[in-house]
């Protein structure tokens, strides 16, 4: 009986400490805990882009200074802003501070 | 004789709990910001950080496809390394095993800058957002929290203690754009307007995609773009472009050393090109030509 009580109380006591710290805590969507203090970054599943991207298919920043195409049109939303230029990334030197907008 | 065998069972199994509670300690992460700025720039991209089954073969990769070189953190039995380029941290890498059973993959998470966490994780849950990791604190990197957007991509916040990288043009080999590719772009957009007051411009694009910029403090940060089409079971996911002077030889780069090319090099808004890889775990990411030169127009 002796016997029992302790082998129950080490395996609730073991498994208390391991979920405690985090070793077998999942979190939504295939993403989980590592472990205290840290998030595992794992994607949900392999990434295809079947073939690849249409031609037309863009997702690249602009370039300041850039076509007409990206001038005079208000941001989304803008709350009546006046139209301006799609800005671009940033382009200043290191140590010179942020350039062209 | 029996009764002291289960007793030693016993202490044993609680003291290999114990020990392994004692003998991990959690990776001190570093500061992503060295040396300090002190500047923050809502909404920019600051940080990326791969989680990778094997640390080793993730620093010959990507050391030998852009020169990164690796700074080891201690951390008990957890391995982490901060990627440098001229000694400027670009990115981090954490180890963890992956299980053949799990069906995920290693993938690269993207840190978005605002300077509070907790009022945009809330903000954000209220939007629709799905709360992964509460925020929290890390000793010397700062404060953060992880988040699914109402879509489902996941991105990190980032409060960083030691302030942002600089807005200024990014060396080769460094992170230089990223790109939100989910359903709904306009849906997104919105969402992470409300958390960083991006101003969101309309670029023109072909029919039935959708092409957004996000910009803050008057520079782009980011695009929001539909899944293109053809690819079927994309799941909503943020990819991040670093900076190369050739595209197409580092793609060529990327298959030699082990990685896959997802999308070949191709001419892209900016008139340079850029190309989508995987390294040879499987984690996603771009490459994306820039010349410093700004008589290069836009081409279509």
């Amino acid at each position: 009986m002796r016997t029992r009580l302790w082998l129950a109380f080490a395996f609730t006591a073991g498994a208390f400490t391991l979920l405690s710290t985090g070793c077998a805590v999942g979190v939504g969507g295939g993403y989980g805990y590592e472990g205290p203090g840290y998030y595992e970054a794992y994607g949900p599943g392999p990434v295809v882009y079947g073939g690849g991207w249409a031609p037309g298919y863009r997702v690249g920043p602009v370039r300041g200074g850039g076509g007409p195409e990206f001038h005079g049109g208000a941001p989304r939303g803008g709350g009546g802003s006046a139209p301006h230029p799609v800005p671009s990334i940033p382009s200043g030197p290191r140590g010179g501070g942020g350039g062209h907008r | 004789m029996t009764h002291l065998k289960s007793k030693l069972l016993a202490v044993a199994f609680l003291g290999v709990t114990g020990c392994a509670t004692v003998q991990a300690p959690p990776v001190q992460f570093p500061a992503i910001a060295e040396p300090p700025t002190q500047e923050h720039h809502a909404g920019k991209v600051i940080f990326v950080e791969l989680v990778t089954p094997d640390l080793g073969d993730a620093k010959r990769f990507y050391g030998g496809l852009f020169g990164w070189t690796f700074r080891d953190v201690q951390g008990g039995t957890r391995r982490y390394a901060t990627a440098l380029v001229d000694g400027r941290p670009v990115a981090g890498i954490f180890e963890r095993a992956l299980p053949e059973t799990e069906r995920r993959r290693p993938a690269w998470l993207t840190y978005l800058s605002t300077r509070d966490v907790d009022g945009a994780t809330q903000l954000a849950a209220k939007e629709g957002a799905k709360v992964l990791f509460e925020p929290h604190n890390l000793p010397d990197r700062g404060r953060e929290a992880v988040l699914a957007d109402p879509q489902g991509a996941v991105f990190a916040l980032l409060t960083s203690s030691t302030g942002d990288p600089p807005d200024v043009l990014a060396a080769l080999g460094e992170w230089i754009w990223s790109s939100l590719i989910t359903f709904d772009p306009a849906v997104d957009a919105t969402f992470y307007k409300s958390l960083f007051d991006y101003e969101v411009f309309d670029l023109p694009a072909d029919r039935n995609v959708t092409h957004l910029m996000l910009a803050s403090d008057g520079y782009a940060r980011a695009s929001a773009n539909s899944t293109p089409a053809g690819a079927t079971g994309v799941h909503p996911h943020w990819l991040n472009y670093v900076r190369v002077e050739d595209a197409a030889a580092m793609a060529i780069k990327v298959v030699a050393l082990g990685g896959k090319v997802l999308v070949e090099p191709r001419v892209d808004r900016h008139g340079g090109k850029l190309a989508v890889v995987a390294d040879p775990s499987g984690a996603v990411f771009g490459l994306l030509e820039w010349t410093d030169s700004q008589t290069k127009e836009v081409t279509q």
